[in-house]
């Protein structure tokens, strides 16, 4: 069926619109509001609205220009034309349909001829009226919606379309088919959930829950018997380790008791060894008691016989020294008076001499007392020439000599200013003259030098006059004022001394000197002959003659010789060493028979000294051998006479050599038992005895342990109990095995048939969702596809798969953007219509009313593509667009409708 | 020799000899005492008491005119035999004669869990069945004049078993009014924590059974019948042989002045069946707990009484495994003979005369079947009816199923086995039974013109159920599931 032209009157907004369409492609342009939606409206009204429609959908197509609204159409249906007439005015409308060359209908017949050309209901009221062919018409705002309800409207004609298309129309299940599939789904339900988990109140949830219960009951019995096994296997062992223990422990008692025995026996030898050593030791120390004494006898007695060999010389040569000790007291005696005698001689030389050192004495100290006597005459003699010097002195000035070493100098100050002053002063000599030479006021006389210190004139006769100016300048005022100086001064000191000059002041000072000197020589004089002691010393020797001569008188008396004093110092002299000679020979007289004396005293002495010593030695030998002799007495009083000692020694010797083998051979008996070993051995065997306890100790606690383990009450039985429990865990098992298979085999039932529903919904999509494929291939590429369900005889859950999208997975129609989504329902619209055009001779209008606002450019240039294709598959392809310049290259006849059309004819753009 | 028992009879009818041949150890004996005093005499009893046999003093027995026809035995100590005879009973005094009759038995695995079964009823009539044997074994001992009676081993499941089976055992054993002889055995060894410690165990011992004396103690044991040499477990796996001690000579040589038989008890697998031969059902038994009866010195022991093996068997001339004497377990192989107690009697010096008694009640059978087609259903039903009949609450059964069936008979089956698990004990089921929908099943669900989506299902889920893997497994059942849901719309 195709549109072929429209003309509208009274419709709305047209008071007369006519558009004719191109039997393939028409895009009909139009600003908005030009009434291009009217227009759609009214072709739609025209062709599925009965004329006679009244209320609301009348009224709405009523114009504001008056009049009732009218529709004609063109269409052809194959190649047979018709010419549709509308006129709708309520209860009075009309309808005409008149096939080209065939008799026009009217009325309900032509509105019936109608329903029947385009396949809808003739009885449909004007509400289902406006849905019919509602895929064919994209209302404005509309082309987004989901096409599977447009399907789902047109389902009848669809299928049975669908089914000749897939030549599946024998294909069809039945309501047995239905039943079952049903049956099984809803047994699978109640089985399974989401997945292969069991619901809850399933009875495969009841049997694996069984199962696992079973399972449970048979671990907890599997480990009651376990636990009871393990006790059992730890009783056993125990039991073993207490029997090996038993044994062991019973070796070791034997042992430790063996090595008890040992010990005793050794400790018994021991003891034995003790006293045997003891006995050892006891005849050991008897045997030597008795050998010590027989060796002290034996000693006592070589020393007594020794000592009787020593005294016999001892004793005569004591008689030898008695009788020298005689001999040398006698001439210690004889040497004594003669010493003696010597003696008295030596005082009476010793006398004499004295009495002549006395006279001697006595004669020096008269000779000193007239020296004495002497010097003092020579003392004042001096004192008066001192007396006369002083006087001389006295009379002269004093001048000392540094007075005149002054004066000198002073003089010398003097003459050295005038010296200077002269060498300043020019110095002027007159060496002969005629004429009278004045220097300054004084008169120049020849040979006399004159100097000149200042500027003068010097007058040779009248007529010369010079001036002579001496060098120095100002210097030379000052060195005439220093010579003045000088010379005044000189004058006040010789003033000041009383002298005329410095000569007599020299000549004054000279005789001072002499003077002074003089003195001083006569005083030292007097000092050298002791002024001040010479009278005491006078004194001294006086009284010392005095005492001379007492001495003298008292020597001379002693002598008691009368004595002739010698008559001067010679004879003193003479007299003192005669006596002096004497003496001396006396004194050596003397000290010879000191000496004598002495030497015999000495051999005196030691004679009796070396008699004392032999008698005491004697005396000593003699105790000795006295000493001996007891001891030896004692000694064998003691340890009796010798025939006793020697047997009694014999007895003793004998007796420790037989201790000494006994305790040998006990010694060798102990060595046997070894000893060393005991010890260790003893403390190895309790180690191991305690080890043993302990073990025994451990395994009885382990053995009661597992005899309280296994210790069972009779309440339950282990074995029976797992054994139950191991038939239900398997009988539970097998339950579970067929309650499973049988939920597997209804699962797979439901499958099988859902699948097998599945492929026959399939055959019927098929070519509905190929025919979609290939315009939407158009748009997205070549691997674009739509796959859509069909369930329960209805179509549902469109989806869209673009390998560049999603990861190419299907994406539902509702998840689309509104672009696409436009364009899958479009692509759908077009595969219906190319379903459906089999029913209407092969062609369907298809209405595009602002279909594609969500298009952008490159989708809307795509799309014309697709549209394009539609039509080359014979679909009549009508769009309304208010910017037809987008299908400029759709390759469509283009026409304008006029804004606010009222009249005339539409204006035709022109096909491109 | 195992077979004699159940030959004497037959052998000595067709023995013609008059009168007891008396010219073995034990007539010689007899005689001596019988010479000793005038006044002595000895008279031989059947258990008819009223039909006594005479010994004249050279103590050759004489038949008593109505007695039945002499039942002497033909080989060797033939008054011995005779006196050991069913049915005669030394009355002389026995220490002359010193033949002793005894039941030997072992592994009653009192208070076994039989944790297979899982309803809990069932399992508790199960363990109720084994308390009563005991009465069974009582009555076997009273009615064959058993002197005592000798447990090798195994008496309980556990070495813990609870109060409630130690009490009803001990009540059980009081009945038995003999002396009851008792080693531990490896499932109720006598190891510390055990029950024969436990003081409940030995209160109630002593209040319900003061018959019963339990030998923890490989020792010598002279009772008033016989001399007993137990063996008894220590511990669950013992690695050494617990019958060593007795290859010790002074163990041989002690009582050796007695004519007391001697009989040892003991309890584990032999060597000459090799390790294999371990009847432990839990499979932890190789290697342990091996007893190599051959190196006990020859003559030495006059019967060797075991446990362990839990069908009845002989290993020796003298020594038998008694066998649980109330099954179990599904016995092992086809000669595997379980459910009896064997009554023994024994001589110093003479090989022992062994009889078995069958004492067990529950039936335990073991079916095995193999589908080929939808038919062999049918036979196995008829099987079933035939082995189990209209019972309930009596049998056991094991059954193994292997080949596979059709949707409809797989369902079919499974009613079948509902009503079997209700009624047996207990149904012990190996299924390796394969469901495989018969062509016309399968034609069924893939080539259904109405309901296309069933028939693709069901052929993607034919193409799944080929082969082992679970997803096979899955995609059958599915088949199944799918198939009732369409018989049930």
């Amino acid at each position: 069926m195709r549109l072929l032209s429209a003309t509208l009157r009274n419709y709305r907004l047209h008071r007369d619109l006519k558009i004719e369409f191109d039997p393939e492609r028409t895009v009909v342009g139009g600003p908005n509001e030009c009434g291009k939606s009217t227009l759609v409206e009214a072709i739609h009204r025209g062709l599925f609205m009965r004329a006679k429609v009244t209320g609301a959908h009348h009224a709405a197509m009523k114009s504001f220009h008056g009049g009732n609204p009218e529709v004609d159409l063109a269409f052809e249906i194959g190649r047979q034309r018709y010419q549709l007439r509308k006129r709708f005015s309520g209860q009075s409308g009309t309808t005409s349909l008149t096939p080209a060359g065939g008799r026009s209908l009217s009325g309900e017949q032509a509105e019936a001829e109608l329903a029947r050309l385009f396949c809808v209901s003739c009885d449909a009221s004007a509400k289902a009226a406006c849905e019919h062919w509602a895929h064919l018409w994209v209302w404005q705002g509309q082309s987004g919606q989901d096409p599977a309800e447009h399907a789902n409207r047109q389902r009848d004609t669809l299928l049975q379309r669908l089914g000749e298309g897939g030549g599946a129309a024998a294909i069809m299940q039945s309501e047995l088919d239905s039943q079952l599939a049903k049956t099984f789904a809803e047994a699978c339900t109640a089985i399974f959930k989401q997945g292969d988990k069991a619901k809850a109140d399933s009875e495969l949830a009841r049997a694996e829950a069984e199962l696992s219960s079973a399972l449970e009951r048979e671990q907890s019995a599997l480990a009651r018997l376990d636990l009871l096994k393990h006790a059992f296997q730890d009783h056993g062992e125990a039991t073993s380790t207490l029997i090996t223990l038993q044994h062991d422990l019973s070796k070791l008692r034997t042992e430790m008791e063996t090595a008890e025995i040992k010990a005793l026996r050794l400790a018994d030898l021991q003891r034995l060894e003790g006293s045997q050593q003891a006995d050892t030791q006891e005849a050991e120390m008897a045997v030597n008691e008795l050998q010590r004494a027989e060796d002290q006898i034996t000693a006592l007695r070589r020393k007594i016989a020794h000592a009787t060999a020593e005294i016999a010389p001892r004793e005569t040569e004591l008689s030898r020294l008695t009788a020298a000790a005689e001999q040398a007291r006698m001439d210690a005696e004889i040497a004594q008076k003669e010493c003696d005698a010597v003696q008295t001689e030596v005082v009476e030389a010793r006398q004499k001499r004295d009495l002549a050192l006395a006279h001697l004495a006595l004669i020096g100290q008269l000779r000193q007392r007239d020296e004495l006597n002497g010097r003092v005459q020579q003392l004042r003699k001096i004192d008066a020439t001192l007396t006369t010097l002083r006087a001389a002195l006295a009379k002269l000035p004093v001048i000392e000599p540094a007075d005149v070493k002054r004066l000198e100098k002073m003089e010398t100050e003097r003459g050295e200013a005038e010296a200077t002053l002269r060498a300043m002063a020019a110095g002027i000599e007159l060496l002969e003259g005629d004429q009278p030479v004045t220097l300054g006021q004084e008169r120049l006389a020849v040979g006399k030098q004159q100097i000149v210190t200042e500027d003068t004139e010097l007058i040779v006769g009248s007529t010369l006059r010079l001036r002579i100016s001496p060098g120095g300048g100002s210097s030379l005022a000052i060195a005439r004022r220093e010579t003045q100086d000088a010379q005044a001064k000189l004058r006040k000191t010789l003033d000041a001394l009383g002298v005329a000059s410095v000569s007599a002041a020299g000549e004054i000072a000279t005789q001072r000197k002499e003077l002074s000197t003089r003195i001083d020589w006569e005083t030292t004089k007097r000092n050298d002959l002791g002024a001040d002691e010479l009278e005491q010393k006078l004194g001294t020797a006086i009284a010392a003659v005095i005492a001379a001569e007492a001495e003298v008188a008292r020597r001379a008396a002693a002598l008691d010789l009368s004595s002739r004093a010698p008559s001067d110092e010679g004879a003193a002299r003479t007299e003192h060493q005669r006596t002096e000679t004497r003496l001396a020979e006396m004194e050596l007289a003397d000290k010879r028979a000191r000496a004598k004396r002495d030497t015999a005293a000495k051999a005196a002495a030691e004679a009796a000294e070396a008699l004392t010593r032999t008698r005491t030695t004697f005396d000593q030998q003699l105790r000795v051998q006295s000493d001996l002799q007891a001891q030896e007495k004692l000694l064998r009083e003691n340890h009796g006479e010798d025939a006793v000692r020697a047997e009694r020694l014999a007895a003793a010797i004998k007796r420790k050599g037989s201790v000494a083998a006994e305790l040998t051979e006990t010694r060798k008996a102990i060595s046997l038992e070894q000893p060393e070993h005991l010890k260790p051995t003893q403390a190895r065997l309790k180690r191991a005895w305690e080890d043993a306890q302990r073990r025994q100790h451990e395994a009885e606690q382990k053995k009661a342990v597992a005899e309280h383990a296994l210790r069972t009450d009779g309440s339950l039985d282990p074995e029976a109990d797992l054994a139950v429990a191991r038939a239900a865990r398997v009988a539970a098992q097998d339950r579970l095995g067929n309650v499973r298979r049988r939920a597997l085999a209804i699962r797979l039932l439901d499958e099988l048939f859902r699948g097998e529903q599945q492929t026959l919904a399939d055959q019927f999509t098929r070519p509905l969702i190929d025919r979609a494929s290939v315009y939407l291939r158009a748009l997205y590429g070549p691997d674009a596809r739509l796959e859509v369900t069909f369930e329960n005889r209805a179509f549902s859950q469109l989806r869209l798969i673009r390998p560049q999208v999603a990861a190419g997975a299907a994406v539902l129609f509702d998840h689309l953007s509104g672009g696409t989504k436009e364009q899958v329902a479009i692509a759908m619209r077009l595969a219906m219509a190319e379903v459906l055009a089999a029913n209407h001779e092969g062609s369907l209008p298809l209405i595009l009313d602002d279909a594609f606002v969500n298009a952008d450019p490159d989708r809307v240039l795509r799309l014309q593509t697709m549209l394009d294709l539609a039509a080359t598959r014979g679909l009549q392809i009508i769009v309304l667009t208010c910017t037809p310049s987008d299908y400029a290259s759709l390759g469509a006849r283009h026409i304008k409708v006029p804004p606010k059309s009222t009249n005339g004819r539409l204006e035709e753009m022109g096909a491109s | 020799m195992g077979g004699e028992v159940a030959l004497w009879p037959g052998r000595l009818s067709r023995e013609p000899s008059p009168a007891p041949q008396c010219t073995g150890r034990g007539h010689r004996r007899v005689r001596d005492w019988v010479s000793q005093s005038p006044t002595r005499s000895v008279r031989l009893l059947t258990s008819d008491a009223a039909r006594p046999l005479a010994l004249d003093r050279h103590c050759n027995g004489h038949r008593p005119l109505d007695s039945p026809p002499n039942r002497v035995h033909p080989t060797r100590s033939p008054l011995a035999a005779a006196l050991a005879l069913s049915g005669v009973w030394a009355f002389a005094p026995s220490h002359l004669f010193m033949i002793t009759r005894f039941i030997h038995t072992a592994d009653w695995q009192l208070g076994k869990p039989f944790a297979g079964v899982h309803d809990p009823a069932k399992r508790a009539a199960l363990q109720q069945e084994r308390i009563a044997m005991l009465a069974r074994i009582a009555a076997a001992a009273r009615e064959h004049q058993a002197e005592f009676v000798v447990v090798a081993g195994d008496a309980f499941d556990s070495p813990h078993a609870t109060k409630a089976t130690v009490a009803a055992a001990c009540s059980a054993l009081g009945v038995m009014h003999v002396p009851i002889y008792l080693i531990p055995g490896n499932h109720d060894h006598g190891g510390p924590g055990s029950l024969w410690e436990q003081a409940f165990f030995r209160r109630e011992a002593a209040a319900l059974c003061p018959n019963l004396q339990v030998l923890l103690t490989p020792a010598p044991l002279e009772a008033d019948k016989a001399i007993l040499f137990p063996c008894p477990l220590r511990r669950r796996h013992d690695s050494t042989d617990t019958t060593q001690w007795l290859r010790s000579p002074e163990v041989v040589e002690a009582f050796s002045s007695s004519d007391k038989p001697r009989i040892v008890i003991a309890h584990g697998s032999t060597q000459s069946f090799g390790s294999g031969f371990s009847d432990d059902d839990d499979g932890e038994e190789a290697g342990h707990n091996l007893l190599d009866l051959t190196r006990l010195p020859p003559g030495a022991y006059d019967y060797i009484a075991l446990g362990d093996w839990h069908g009845t068997k002989q290993i020796a001339a003298s020594a038998w495994y008694a066998g649980t004497p109330e099954l179990d377990r599904f016995p092992k192989g086809a000669d595997h003979d379980p459910g009896n107690i064997l009554l023994v009697v024994a001589e110093r010096g003479a090989a022992a005369q062994v009889r078995r008694i069958p004492t067990a009640r529950l039936g335990w059978h073991q079916l095995s079947v193999s589908f080929a087609d939808d038919h062999s259903f049918a036979q196995l039903a008829t099987q079933l009816e035939t082995r189990l009949g209209q019972r309930a609450g009596e049998d056991l059964l094991r059954l193994e199923l292997d080949g596979s069936l059709g949707l409809e008979a797989t369902t079919r089956l499974e009613h079948l086995l509902e009503s079997y698990e209700a009624r047996l004990v207990r149904l012990k089921l190996i299924n390796r039974m394969v469901i495989a929908p018969s062509t016309e099943e399968l034609a069924a669900l893939t080539t259904r013109a109405s309901d296309p989506l069933i028939a693709r299902v069901a052929t993607k889920l034919v193409a799944r159920a080929e082969g082992e893997s679970e997803e096979a497994a899955i995609a059958r059942t599915a088949l199944r599931e799918l198939h009732a849901q369409i018989q049930s719309s």
